[in-house]
């Protein structure tokens, strides 16, 4: 019963996706635009990190390697949270307050599915492209290499790492429901915050340690999961966590998205 | 004397320019404070890097630890003053012209570019004396500011630097006028005046054959002239040369731009309006 069902989703999620396509086709200039956006706000941290390896060989303890390992995988996750969860942003503006929300509820599919489906950020694919680029050069640089069962894994925690950011975002936006908030100004912050995470968080006060691993868990977006590869010990209870935080927090956005649905009152346009 | 005066009615008209555009910032509170945390989390963020990259008294071509401390916030706040500058002036440009804004604006007894320049000026006045006054009153509070070396000096050179962005801004907005969509062109301006003018990174850490080949392009003269006097790095003869050449630029830029302008608006095509 559950695996029928599963395919189903994904045959929807293919002809939205096939049909999002052909639209946006219509406007290759379009893609070209939003590709070079969105290099042009996430590549600046990597000139940053090749500029500084020239002058020291080192931050913290973590070679030039390790930190554009750490770097790659933080970025990976970014793009593919942009790529495929970023419509929820668009939650306060484009459906509560301009209606389009009303048109999701007739449908007969699960209304979360469909706002993350309705949209897919193709412009992501460079920076997705260049998270990529800089994991393989860090390792190839660190003589890395990864059986079967260690690339899986890997794969495993960057699906995790992406969870853990949309989760954290749909709980963000669901609080809309609340909040009237037509800028979808409550998930910005995090987009800031994810900035802490594109480095070791062994830099930071333990403070902010703190704060990055369990209260905005965005350390195990990137650093924690990327260490179990470099072959760092003393993180690897929080690298089997990352999974466990991923389901926590899609369940409490779940949790929290349902909460406020029941109290969605049309914005009546 | 009658110059003078009129040159001093012609500025009055256009510092109203200047005030709608401050009056019109204000109005969003929220939003506010939503960017003054959003720049000063990306200034704390830079803040703990350079104290990894430079800990245990480390020093990069001459910077320590308690030059970038006051680097970071300088830069962090110039930031509003380049996204000012690329909002109010390049993406200002493309929306009047879509919007066809723009016909109602070449109609007008004023000239298009100063008009968009003091709008722009309205809008750096309000980013400076609230988002920017804030951010380094709790950076000084919080972390340490070291006081500028002249403050006078910083200033104009500040001001400069202002104005030859102001000028390659317009130049980037010009190009709506000719291939419609430029979006494309304005993201990667913004991202490449960001990591050329030195508000990243100090310039003389780039490799050096980029720094010899920064040294005969404008982008360093935007924030990185204004910050080494800010940090008291330069002699009082590196300063008066560095003004003249941040002038010369400022001219040129501005002066190119007016040029363009009128060429491309005699084939100007709007639709709507």
């Amino acid at each position: 019963m559950v695996m029928p069902r599963i395919f189903f989703y994904g045959k929807i999620y293919l002809r939205y996706f096939g049909q999002y396509f052909k639209g946006r086709l219509a406007y290759r200039s379009d893609i070209l635009i939003q590709m070079v956006f969105a290099l042009s706000t996430q590549i600046t941290s990597l000139v940053f990190i090749v500029i500084i390896f020239n002058h020291i060989p080192d931050i913290n303890g973590w070679s030039y390697g390790e930190i554009l390992f750490i770097y790659g995988f933080a970025q990976i996750s970014i793009a593919l949270f942009s790529m495929f969860f970023s419509n929820l942003i668009q939650l306060g503006r484009f459906y509560i307050l301009d209606g389009n929300f009303d048109r999701v509820l007739l449908r007969p599919l699960p209304p979360l599915f469909q706002i993350i489906i309705e949209r897919l950020d193709i412009g992501s694919f460079s920076t997705l492209a260049m998270g990529v680029g800089a994991l393989l050069y860090a390792a190839a640089k660190l003589d890395m290499s990864l059986s079967a069962v260690e690339c899986l894994i890997f794969f495993g925690l960057v699906l995790s790492a992406t969870l853990i950011f949309a989760g954290l975002v749909l709980i963000l936006v669901s609080l809309t429901f609340w909040i009237k908030d037509p800028t979808g100004a409550l998930a910005w912050p995090l987009m800031t915050v994810r900035e802490f995470a594109k480095y070791p968080i062994t830099i930071y006060t333990p403070a902010l340690q703190v704060f990055l691993s369990w209260i905005l868990p965005l350390a195990f977006t990137s650093f924690y999961p990327a260490t179990l590869f470099l072959g760092r010990e003393d993180y690897v209870l929080y690298v089997y966590l990352t999974p466990v935080i991923a389901l926590l927090i899609w369940g409490l956005g779940i949790l929290v998205w349902n909460l406020g649905l029941r109290r969605y009152e049309s914005s009546g346009s | 004397m009658v110059y003078l005066r009129k040159f001093w009615t012609r500025f009055r008209i256009y510092t109203r320019f200047s005030k709608i555009r401050f009056i019109d910032r204000l109005s969003y509170r929220a939003h506010f404070f939503l960017v003054l945390t959003e720049y000063l989390l990306i200034i704390i963020v830079n803040y703990f890097l350079w104290k990894a990259i430079l800990a245990d008294g480390r020093t990069i071509r001459g910077y320590a630890l308690e030059d970038m401390v006051t680097y970071v916030a300088v830069a962090g706040v110039f930031r509003f003053i380049i996204n000012e500058l690329s909002g109010g002036i390049s993406r200002e440009m493309s929306g009047q012209y879509h919007s066809g804004e723009l016909i109602m604006n070449l109609l007008k007894p004023v000239s298009y570019q100063l008009y968009i320049y003091f709008r722009a000026f309205g809008g750096i006045l309000f980013q400076m004396l609230f988002r920017g006054a804030t951010v380094l009153t709790i950076w000084a509070l919080l972390v340490g500011l070291t006081p500028p070396d002249s403050a006078a000096t910083f200033i104009v050179s500040l001001a400069l630097g202002i104005l030859i962005y102001a000028g390659i801004a317009f130049l980037v907005g010009l190009t709506t006028f000719h291939i419609e969509n430029n979006a494309g062109v304005l993201f990667a301006t913004t991202a490449s005046i960001e990591l050329l003018s030195g508000t990243l990174i100090p310039l003389v850490m780039f490799p050096g054959w980029v720094v010899s080949i920064l040294d005969y392009l404008p982008f360093k003269m935007i924030f990185y002239i204004p910050i080494q006097i800010y940090l008291g790095q330069l002699g009082v003869q590196e300063i008066v040369s560095a003004l003249i050449v941040q002038a010369i630029w400022a001219f040129i830029l501005s002066i190119a731009g007016f040029l363009l302008f009128k060429t491309s608006v005699r084939k100007l095509t709007i639709q709507g309006g």
